[in-house]
């Protein structure tokens, strides 16, 4: 499980999704805007729960299935992802 | 008023996981996994050991209120998805009818509608029948296809094709299932179906749910009725997800609609709604007087959706 105690956790959080999303591409990371909407860049559908559910299993946290769509990009993704996480693993 | 006087099924007893339709021309790794875990696709109904007229036959047998009434059938409807495909002169429809002894119906198919051909079918017979005028006269509608070839085993992206059959019986006039409203579309810049160049499946995608949203709001609107009056919508098959999806766009609340064949069976072309109905009879979700939706997408692009009063 990755850990959002420390700074430079969403950092690599945000390292870790650009790089799932270049492999569903088909592209390198480089070319991939964390600020731009995954759907522009044509993740959609199954590729965009596919990377709901990558993201489950790195986390060990249950998403919505729309979580994706409510959060289209991936700056997107990892501020929301931080709450998500300490919601879910809180005592 | 169109009726629908009774609904008949069939359902074979075999069934193929999700993870064996992988392949050529099939599934993906990824899309298993996403079929799964979020689709609810678990596995699909198969009728191995028989063919096309068997199933639709199987349906038909389930019907009480055909059995002496052979001769009061004027129209013999098998809705379809895909255009027929026998060798000449090998047809199906026919072979049912006369297997049944329906010697005054008269027998086709409809396949422009695709997945939708279901609710079409039903529009037509009322039509039909209201022009002849018979009270007594009634149509046949079937529905169930098989899932012969790869390239209808599975919808990418969206779903996985199951075998099984329904038959409703259709009537001018009647105090079951009235069907209070019918509403389609179709926008045929999406003719190509599941073979869209990508610019055109991305507008598909795009407009999919507003699609579908606008046909389920215009049925319910022309039935006199507000979405709150539905006791449950009988959909299509294709997966959990996209009707979580539209249940948001709508809104309606996703438990009143009936999910649970999903799972169990797949999406049976254009038999799904009339599946459901008879699971939804069956486990009490519809009581005398409930005004109900069905819905339905064919490839192509067709919207649909139909308002009944159980």
């Amino acid at each position: 499980m990755t850990s959002f105690a420390a700074g430079d956790a969403a950092a690599s959080l945000r390292s870790w999704l650009t790089a799932r999303v270049a492999v569903y591409l088909d592209c390198p990371p480089g070319q991939i805007d964390p600020a731009r909407s995954l759907a522009e860049y044509g993740l959609h559908s199954v590729l965009a729960l596919a990377l709901g559910a990558d993201i489950e299993d790195r986390l060990c946290i249950g998403l919505e299935p729309t979580f994706i769509w409510d959060h289209p990009t991936i700056d997107d993704l990892v501020a929301h992802l931080s709450d998500a996480v300490a919601k879910q693993h809180q005592p | 008023m169109t009726a629908i006087e009774e609904v008949a099924t069939f359902v074979p007893a075999a069934r193929t996981p999700i993870g064996d339709l992988t392949g050529p021309g099939g599934l993906g790794p990824t899309d298993v996994r996403v079929f799964q875990r979020y689709f609810g696709l678990r596995e699909v109904a198969r009728d191995p050991d028989g063919g096309l007229t068997h199933l639709l036959r199987a349906a038909a047998d389930g019907l009480t209120g055909l059995r002496g009434r052979e001769d009061r059938i004027r129209y013999l409807i098998h809705a379809r998805t895909v255009e027929s495909a026998q060798p000449y002169p090998v047809c199906a429809v026919e072979e049912v009818r006369d297997g049944l002894g329906l010697d005054g119906a008269m027998a086709f198919t409809v396949t422009q509608h695709a997945c939708a051909s279901g609710l079409l079918a039903v529009d037509l017979a009322g039509r039909l029948l209201a022009q002849d005028g018979d009270p007594a006269a009634r149509a046949l509608v079937l529905s169930g296809e098989k899932a012969f070839t790869a390239d209808v085993r599975t919808i990418p992206e969206t779903s996985a094709m199951g075998e099984a059959s329904a038959a409703a019986l259709v009537r001018l006039d009647g105090r079951t299932d009235r069907v209070l409203s019918y509403a389609t579309r179709t926008e045929g810049r999406f003719h190509l179906g599941r073979r869209l160049p990508e610019r055109l499946a991305e507008q598909f995608r795009a407009e999919y749910f507003d699609r579908l949203a606008g046909v389920v709001r215009a049925a319910v609107r022309r039935a006199g009725l507000r979405l709150a009056d539905l006791a449950v919508i009988l959909p299509h098959n294709v997966n959990r997800h996209s009707w979580i999806r539209l249940c948001q766009v709508l809104p309606f609340p996703v438990d009143r609609v009936l999910l649970t064949n999903v799972p169990l069976l797949g999406h049976c072309f254009c038999a799904d709604p009339f599946l459901n109905y008879r699971t939804a009879v069956e486990a009490g979700q519809l009581r005398r007087g409930d005004r109900y939706l069905m819905a339905s997408v064919g490839l192509g692009a067709t919207f649909s959706a139909m308002v009944l009063q159980h």
